[in-house]
């Protein structure tokens, strides 16, 4: 950081707080759901995990991921949504419960500074009625970063 | 890639003797969006395999009654061969039971009901069919069965045909229902 200090001037600078350096989408795979539905979830609270459900067969899932960086020593409060939408166009599916099973969700992360890293895995659960309508299902999450 | 930054802000002032205050830095806040996908599929596969048939009977004067036991052909795994269509004193040629296969990577239970009875006709005169379930898979009345994983199960499916004395010879169709519930 670096401010000039002169007597009867007002000085400031800036300085490269924080950045999301990568974003990797969440993604509940490919879901050979049971007749009778099933309730698929990324437990991603504790780091990357894949997908998990009691009766079907999940193929390709994973945990979404930030990764953060930054040039100073900071704390970054994470606020997620309580839920978020997927629409394959015309049906919806809610994937709910995503802060309690993400990361860092009540106390926020503390980064390094100096350009190093810090990975956020980001998860939730959806729940699969036994009529669900196959197909393919997309959508987004909106997380707030607070750096401080 | 989305970035934020934030801002350290220093005062100076000539009458503080060149004393600098930091005022603080300011909180900065942003959002990042993540994308969600999923694909929701099923390999199940319900197969009509075979279709029920009596076969040619050739009906004595006094009236028959056609029976396709396949209670005992099993369900589930594996399963018997069809059952061939029996009579009391009639000449049945042909006959087998119905076959439905069902197939899935997962395993779960399969409740399965059949209808109480159903009509056949040959466009003008009818004939009923009827104690399916208890000619069926699945036991003598609606019943469960277990589908392993990866494994066919097979479920047979018959019936009792009852034909009167007189009966209309030509060719009866019909079909009847068969419920699959999954759980």
């Amino acid at each position: 950081m670096l401010a000039t200090m002169l007597p009867g001037l007002f000085t400031a600078s800036a300085t490269l707080a924080g950045e999301v350096s990568q974003v990797t989408p969440i993604d509940l795979g490919i879901i050979d759901l049971h007749p009778s539905g099933d309730t698929i979830i990324i437990a991603a609270e504790n780091g990357p995990v894949l997908a998990t459900c009691s009766r079907s067969l999940i193929t390709g899932s994973h945990s979404g991921r930030l990764l953060l960086t930054s040039t100073e020593a900071e704390h970054v409060d994470i606020t997620y949504p309580l839920s978020a939408t997927l629409s394959d166009g015309t049906r919806i599916l809610s994937i709910t419960d995503i802060p309690s099973h993400s990361q860092y969700n009540l106390t926020g992360v503390d980064l390094p500074g100096g350009g190093a890293t810090v990975t956020i895995s980001i998860g939730g659960k959806l729940i699969l009625p036994g009529n669900t309508v196959y197909g393919n299902y997309s959508g987004s999450m909106t997380i707030q970063l607070n750096f401080l | 890639m989305w970035k934020t930054r934030k801002k350290s802000t220093f005062l100076a002032s000539a009458a503080l003797l060149g004393i600098v205050a930091l005022s603080g830095t300011t909180v900065t806040a942003g959002t990042v969006d993540v994308p969600i996908t999923a694909t929701v599929t099923s390999s199940l596969v319900e197969d009509m395999t075979t279709a029920m048939n009596f076969g040619s009977i050739e009906l004595i004067p006094a009236g028959d009654t056609i029976v396709i036991n396949a209670s005992g052909a099993g369900s589930g795994a594996g399963g018997a061969a069809a059952v061939p269509a029996s009579s009391g004193a009639s000449v049945v040629t042909g006959g087998t039971s119905a076959l439905i296969t069902i197939s899935s990577p997962i395993g779960f239970d399969v409740d399965v009901s059949y209808e109480v009875s159903v009509v056949l006709t040959d466009g003008t005169t009818s004939a009923t069919m009827s104690l399916i379930d208890a000619n069926s898979g699945g036991g003598t009345t609606d019943g469960t069965v277990t589908h392993a994983a990866g494994v066919d199960t097979l479920i047979h499916v018959g019936g009792s045909l009852v034909l009167p004395s007189g009966a209309t010879t030509g060719t009866y169709t019909g079909s009847t229902a068969v419920t699959m519930n999954y759980t």
